[in-house]
């Protein structure tokens, strides 16, 4: 009987705790108690991360080493004469993809940027977070925008010494402002809806079609002007509505990311104060 | 020695909970292998020892998720417990009734995390409900099924060579 009496108790105050807890949540730090179970888990998470991506890059040039060769041995006779030729002319393609598309986004950001790996993800499925292997002794800090060479992936809630923990956008909390390319109607991109995200706030008079691309606006302060967003999938625009319901496909798979760049844009100072008094 | 093991499992649950490559992910939805663990450890160990494990592995995946409120806590301890007490009332339970009582438990867990993001105005229903919810409570109720499965084959195996 005693034992259940414990029981209760113990329940209501986890149950008092829980009503307490936003408070912690919000906090862009990790609080004492929180730091060292975040900070073991998240090493573990960096352990399994490097002995999974071993296993698997092994495994994935096996099977590239058994293709090559059986595509070798199909292939020889015919293109023997054209192989340096055409090997060489793939090394320069290559070459010039990965270096174009640096120089895109270079040329879109005009900010320094830190390169981070992504070493886990959102524990649950009612969010959409992942952790990287940059913290505050890295320079990360709260509310710096976090993007890929295709697109945005979403920005810095929390930080750690070497840890930080990023909101996707597709998370129901997130939200960026964008603008359509095509027209430069500007509205806010919210997440929440699985793969799809939706555009608010474009009036219904505005001309805009399926396929229309979505860039980032640079007014939030987070990300700065161009950045790619997404597609736009679906418009409708109901009668006597004074906005369209626009839905976005992203440009970026966030299942797929590894690694990411972390912006670090100058804040404005009244956002840097309120920052800072947040972390007080 | 044994409390250290039991310690590195949990350790090891939670990182693969989170990981980045979790091979049991389906169509994005991750089962709950922290509710799983919790569920049965409670039918092992009774209702206390279950809501408190529950309580401890709630409040670390709490640290780790983007949530707005420390949920897991709550619902895991509660879980721990009931799982206690239902393992003293019924007798030679199945596969599939635990099957059943861990879909249970996670669709609860579920309504229960859709109330407070109802609450705090983010839930998004019916595709909440539809999406996340009765999904992942069915991949937990068959998931936690077969580890029951496989833990009590392992155990007769065990049992029954020793009689021999």
């Amino acid at each position: 009987m005693i034992n259940k009496k414990v029981l209760v108790i113990f329940l209501l105050l986890i149950g008092v705790f829980v009503l307490l807890s936003p408070e912690i949540k919000e906090n862009p730090r990790y609080y004492l108690f929180e730091k060292p179970f975040a900070s073991t888990v998240n090493l573990i998470h960096s352990g399994f991360f490097l002995i999974f991506r071993g296993v698997s890059t092994t495994w994935n040039n096996y099977i590239d080493l058994v293709d090559v060769k059986e595509e070798n041995q199909r292939l020889f006779e015919e293109n023997k004469r054209l192989l340096a030729e055409s090997l060489s002319l793939r090394e320069k393609a290559l070459a010039y993809d990965r270096l174009s598309q640096l120089l895109k986004v270079k040329d879109a950001i005009h900010t320094e940027f830190t390169v981070a790996g992504i070493v886990a993800r959102e524990p649950t499925n009612w969010y959409s977070a992942v952790v990287i292997n940059r913290g505050e002794e890295d320079g990360i800090r709260p509310n710096m925008g976090v993007i890929t060479a295709e697109g945005i992936v979403g920005k810095i809630t929390k930080t750690a010494r070497h840890h930080s923990r990023v909101l996707l956008f597709s998370d129901r909390n997130s939200a960026v402002a964008g603008v359509i390319q095509r027209t430069r109607d500007e509205g806010i991109v919210i997440g929440g809806e699985g793969k799809v995200l939706r555009l608010n706030y474009i009036l219904i008079d505005s001309n805009i079609q399926n396929g229309d691309l979505v860039l980032t606006s640079g007014t939030d302060s987070v990300f700065p002007p161009g950045i790619v967003i997404g597609r736009i999938s679906r418009v409708e625009s109901p009668q006597n509505a004074l906005f369209h319901s626009i839905e976005l496909a992203p440009e970026v798979s966030l299942s797929k990311i590894r690694e990411v760049m972390v912006l670090n844009i100058p804040q404005p100072p009244e956002i840097e104060m309120l920052l800072k008094e947040d972390v007080r | 020695m044994k409390s250290l093991g039991w310690v590195l499992f949990i350790l090891f649950l939670l990182a693969f909970q989170g990981s980045v490559l979790n091979p049991l992910v389906i169509h994005g939805i991750r089962p709950d292998l922290i509710l799983i663990t919790v569920y049965l450890l409670g039918i092992l160990k009774g209702d206390i020892k279950g809501g408190l494990i529950g309580a401890s592995l709630g409040f670390i995946m709490d640290i780790l998720s983007a949530g707005p409120v420390y949920y897991n806590v709550f619902s895991k301890c509660f879980i721990g417990s009931l799982a206690g007490v239902i393992g003293r009332w019924i007798q030679n339970p199945g596969p599939v009734l635990h099957a059943g009582m861990i879909f249970a438990a996670s669709l609860l867990q579920g309504i229960g995390a859709l109330l407070i993001l109802a609450f705090l105005g983010m839930a998004r229903l019916p595709q909440d409900l539809f999406y996340i919810t009765i999904p992942q409570a069915i991949f937990d109720g068959a998931l936690g099924g077969i580890v029951y499965l496989f833990l009590t084959t392992r155990r007769k195996r065990t049992v029954s060579r020793w009689a021999v």
